[in-house]
């Protein structure tokens, strides 16, 4: 689908999006091939939907939803919208909340203000994120619970490690009786 | 790419400059959460990467509210009055009326509080706690204690990131553990682990 972009010559004046993340996703929408880039500098004020992946560049002031498609905010696009896709990739800014029903990416260059509902969720290194997410990982997973180092002075790979001395301060309460998420 | 044990993808790229840190006090909050209930987090800091990753084997909502570059900290320093700031922090937080969280992770954020902001905070926190909230945060064991600029993240229970706050760090007012519990008397202290840098890591429960 998005090869398929690829291989048509764009317009000289149009940036190409990201898309090395929808390239590999396996689960790309069947019903579609075709995807909608809203360029740089189109404004769009009105809501959004349709059967196709869509890429903005530009800017958007509404809602979109794509519920079976890939959305992409590239660098330059700018999105005062609520998102809902399949698959919502943020490499530019958006204010609202993100619905992602398979997975919602937030890249280095990304810049988010909202709340976010998916499955999957990456933030990666840089990405400037404020607000909430929620996260179901489907079947109940044990959590990740490991021993703290024998060795309070090892390091993790080449890291400098901070070890605590175990010394109990004054004044400190009795151990409570207690369990979290127990409303 | 990786992928974590919830199927979230992990972004395998961090900063040279990050450090961990150990911490023998946050593997018990970890124990105590329940896995089959819904575990609502608020994480005073920045979203970060491995944050993410670890709160993704729960079920749960995390909430950053980003708080160490907020208005609030140089706003303390002006003519505002506890109820102002209290007001500001409540619209800055800006959670539903419903929300109540299970975990509130501190940092050493409330050093960066006066006196009279932190107690704006602790009334603008109050109504999201529930009587078993449980915390996390660092205080100190005497005043002539520094804070570093940094930011903290989750890399394993035991396990804590370090990496370098970029911007220029504020104005730090270091609270004892005495002065911390009155301040913030939504929470009761349970336990503290003094570290080598004068720090104290402390586990709080609601007090309401």
């Amino acid at each position: 689908m998005f090869e398929k972009q690829r291989n048509n010559k764009p317009e000289p004046q149009v940036p190409q999006p990201q898309q090395d993340n929808f390239a590999a996703s396996a689960n790309a929408p069947a019903s579609s091939g075709r995807t909608a880039l809203i360029g740089p500098g189109i404004r769009i004020n009105g809501d959004i939907s349709g059967d196709e992946n869509l890429v903005v560049e530009g800017r958007v002031d509404g809602k979109i939803r794509l519920d079976l498609h890939h959305v992409e905010v590239g660098q330059s696009g700018c999105v005062n919208a609520d998102i809902t896709a399949k698959v919502i990739k943020i490499a530019g800014e958006v204010r609202g909340d993100i619905t992602g029903t398979e997975k919602v990416i937030i890249a280095r260059s990304g810049n988010v203000h909202g709340n976010i509902v998916a499955p999957r969720m990456t933030l990666e290194d840089g990405a400037i994120f404020k607000g909430s997410i929620d996260m179901d990982p489907g079947e109940v997973a044990k959590p990740k619970i490991a021993n703290p180092a024998k060795k309070p002075g090892s390091t993790k790979d080449d890291k400098v490690t901070e070890a605590p001395k175990a010394v109990a301060s004054g004044g400190v309460k009795e151990n409570k009786s207690y369990s979290l998420s127990g409303g | 790419m990786n992928t974590g044990i919830a199927g979230v993808a992990l972004t395998p790229v961090e900063p040279a400059t990050s450090r961990t840190q150990q911490s023998l006090l946050f593997p018990s909050l970890v124990k105590k959460i329940k896995p089959e209930r819904r575990l609502s987090v608020l994480e005073i800091g920045p979203a970060l990467p491995e944050t993410i990753e670890f709160f993704s084997q729960f079920k749960c909502r995390l909430h950053f509210a980003a708080m160490y570059t907020d208005p609030v900290l140089q706003m303390q320093s002006g003519e505002y009055t506890e109820a102002e700031l209290a007001e500001h922090i409540s619209q800055t937080l800006n959670f539903s009326k419903d929300t109540r969280f299970d975990l509130c992770l501190f940092w050493d954020f409330l050093n960066y509080l006066d006196d009279k902001a932190l107690r704006a905070f602790n009334t603008a926190i109050r109504p999201f706690l529930h009587k078993s909230t449980r915390a996390h945060a660092f205080t100190v064991r005497t005043l002539n204690t520094s804070f570093s600029n940094q930011q903290y993240g989750i890399a394993e229970a035991h396990m804590f990131s370090i990496r370098p706050r970029t911007g220029k760090q504020a104005r730090t007012t270091p609270h004892t553990q005495a002065i911390l519990v009155n301040l913030l008397s939504s929470f009761d202290i349970d336990q503290g682990m003094l570290l080598p840098d004068g720090r104290l890591e402390v586990l709080m429960t609601a007090s309401l």
